[in-house]
């Protein structure tokens, strides 16, 4: 139904088919932030009405990002947000920045696209997608971490642990140390009372 | 990827998370952790994952020894969430018995126990008992005295992968007189878990015995595959079924009319107790070799899909069923609901009819669409899969060179 559109309507429907026009290869594959919407709303036209639902969610800097509903019901925290009625205008997420709120929001929307998919061809794609997903800094993985149990994405969580385990595996504890930087607060007696308790481990 | 700027982020993760991160790392590297720093020290006795793998071990001694010493240095308030055992040699039933029960006793809820040798370990059901044990998956495993059934009240999930169960057929007079109502008591081994919704048989055996009946009030999704269950049946009768998987499994007597979604690879010898099957709505059926003197017992089948919406059926079937279309050449469609029909090869290499191109005789098409105009059809030949064949082991050669 084109009713009365004003300048919300415009503003969010536009920039719903923006991902279509190339970009820069950087840029999120869905959510816009506002400044970037200014940038692209005096160059395309308005488009149709969206029949989906869709739910705004803010970012602890104030950025907001637009997502369908059911990629942001990946998030168990949103869905039961959602449920409880709290999600009228846009849920803030004060926990998370927009820098990783944005990846997240990546993730999500490639998990709740891609079964529509042949079975198999689907799986690894998904696999090639995770795999390439968590290659990024330290930093960046431990916020990813700390965002998937706020937001209680299961897949996301296992997926960032898994990867912090196999740093950690195959690697002495002075190597796991030096990788993550972790200070060896014992005293050499101390040390030493902890490797005897657990000798077995240390054969 | 050193952290080298930021400090230690990986320590300042709550408790919780690196547990998470713990349960993915074999239990001796998570009791190495314990000496890299003070708060390292004791984080792994509060893990509620116990992961004992013993492939992760030189020898089984060497294993053992560690399960005892975690066992024992653990904290013992601490609940345990989920259990993984994985056994690659012989180990006595009684070590297992002593970590199930310490699962047990800490209230474990996911519980994955497998045995990869040669000769199977006998780990009776009756082991199995606890109030809390909500999802178990038990591979590889023999248990002669079927006759104990399982107690686990709680438990949603099961799935037994490659468990050999031995009846006594010595049991069935004694038992008898006991049981007033279902005879199929003795051979529900499932009763005594009254809130299953999930359940897996895979490549199980039942020995000495005429058959399985599962007869579950609740269940509703059922696997089962690859399994030996005995020389006469094999009866489901499951009220309120709604998702069923069979793959290589004979002589089916199905009674669920609950059904939703039926995916079935086995032979013509399926039988339904019930009419028809109201709520159905997706098909997948695939004969393993069908031969022109199931033609009645294919038709049977179908027929009983009659509300399906979306039915996708092997291409060696509807060939027979072309073969011969005296039965069907006067009969109605059966469906009248159907949105889509699917029709692909299962087997790819015909001895002897390679070249001969499929036709799909226009009885059959008008008994299959016929009261389903708007149902969209596709038909994979066994050409294009040859075509895709060719071009992937094309690019496998051209790899394997380039190695």
């Amino acid at each position: 139904m084109l009713k009365n559109l004003n300048s919300k309507h415009i503003q969010r429907f536009s920039y719903k088919y923006l991902p279509q026009f190339p970009i820069s290869p950087n840029s999120p594959k869905l959510g816009f932030s506002r400044s970037q919407i200014a940038n692209y709303r005096s160059n395309f036209p308005t488009t149709i009405m969206s029949s989906s639902k869709t739910i705004v969610l803010r970012s602890s800097d104030g950025e907001t990002f637009e997502v369908d509903e059911a990629v942001a019901v990946e998030s168990q925290t949103i869905k039961h947000m959602i449920e409880d009625g709290c999600a009228d205008t846009s849920i803030p997420l004060p926990n998370v920045t927009s820098k990783i709120l944005s990846k997240v929001i990546e993730y999500c929307k490639k998990h709740v696209e891609t079964p529509n998919a042949d079975e198999k061809v689907a799986e690894e794609d998904l696999k090639s997608f995770d795999a390439d997903f968590v290659k990024v800094d330290q930093s960046t993985l431990f916020d990813l971490i700390l965002a998937a149990n706020y937001l209680n994405i299961k897949s996301l969580l296992d997926l960032t642990c898994q990867t912090v385990a196999d740093m950690i595996k195959g690697k002495t504890p002075e190597e796991i140390r030096k990788t993550f930087n972790i200070k060896n607060d014992f005293t050499p007696e101390e040390e030493e009372e902890v490797r005897r308790e657990n000798a077995w481990a240390f054969e | 990827m050193s952290g080298t700027r930021m400090g230690d982020r990986l320590s300042s993760l709550p408790d919780d998370l690196i547990h998470k991160i713990l349960s993915f790392v074999c239990i001796k590297h998570a009791v190495q952790t314990s000496v890299l720093s003070p708060r390292w020290r004791f984080i792994w006795t509060s893990m509620p994952y116990l992961n004992f793998l013993s492939e992760d071990f030189p020898s089984l001694p060497h294993f053992a020894k560690a399960v005892t010493n975690v066992l024992s240095r653990r904290n013992d308030q601490i609940e345990v969430a989920s259990l993984t055992l994985s056994l690659h040699g012989r180990v006595s039933v009684a070590f297992v018995k002593r970590i199930l029960n310490y699962a047990f006793s800490h209230n474990v809820q996911h519980m994955t126990v497998t045995c990869l040798i040669e000769k199977k370990i006998e780990l009776p059901l009756s082991l199995f008992c606890s109030r809390s044990l909500k999802h178990l998956t038990l591979v590889g495993s023999v248990d002669r005295s079927v006759a104990s059934t399982w107690e686990l009240p709680a438990l949603t999930t099961l799935h037994l992968g490659y468990v050999t169960l031995y009846k006594d057929e010595d049991d069935d007079d004694d038992d008898e007189d006991e049981y007033e109502d279902e005879d199929d008591e003795d051979n529900n081994i499932f009763s005594k878990c009254p809130n299953m919704k999930s359940l897996t048989l895979d490549g199980c055996k039942i020995m000495g015995s005429n058959g399985l009946s599962i007869c579950h009030p609740q269940l509703s999704n059922l696997t089962i595959e690859n399994g030996y269950w005995g020389l006469n049946f094999f009866y489901v009768v499951v009220p309120q079924l709604k998702n069923l998987t069979i793959v290589n499994c004979d002589w089916v007597h199905l009674s669920a009319p609950d059904l939703t979604s039926f995916k079935y690879r086995s032979g013509y010898s399926l039988k339904f107790y019930t009419d028809s099957l109201p709520s159905l709505e997706e098909v997948d059926l695939c004969i393993r070799k069908p031969c022109k003197t199931e033609i009645s017992a294919i038709v049977g089948i179908l027929q009983q899909f009659h509300r399906v919406k979306y039915l996708t059926v092997n291409l060696e079937t509807i060939e027979v069923l072309c073969s011969s279309d005296e039965l069907i050449s006067n009969q109605p469609s059966p469906f009248a609901n159907l949105r889509s029909l699917k029709i692909h090869p299962v087997d790819i290499q015909l001895a002897g009819q390679a070249q001969k191109k499929v036709v799909v005789s226009n009885e059959v098409k008008s008994y299959l669409l016929g009261g389903s105009p708007s149902a969209s059809l596709t038909l994979v030949t066994r050409e294009v899969i040859n075509y895709i064949m060719k071009d992937l082991i094309i690019i496998c050669h051209a790899s394997y060179i380039l190695l």
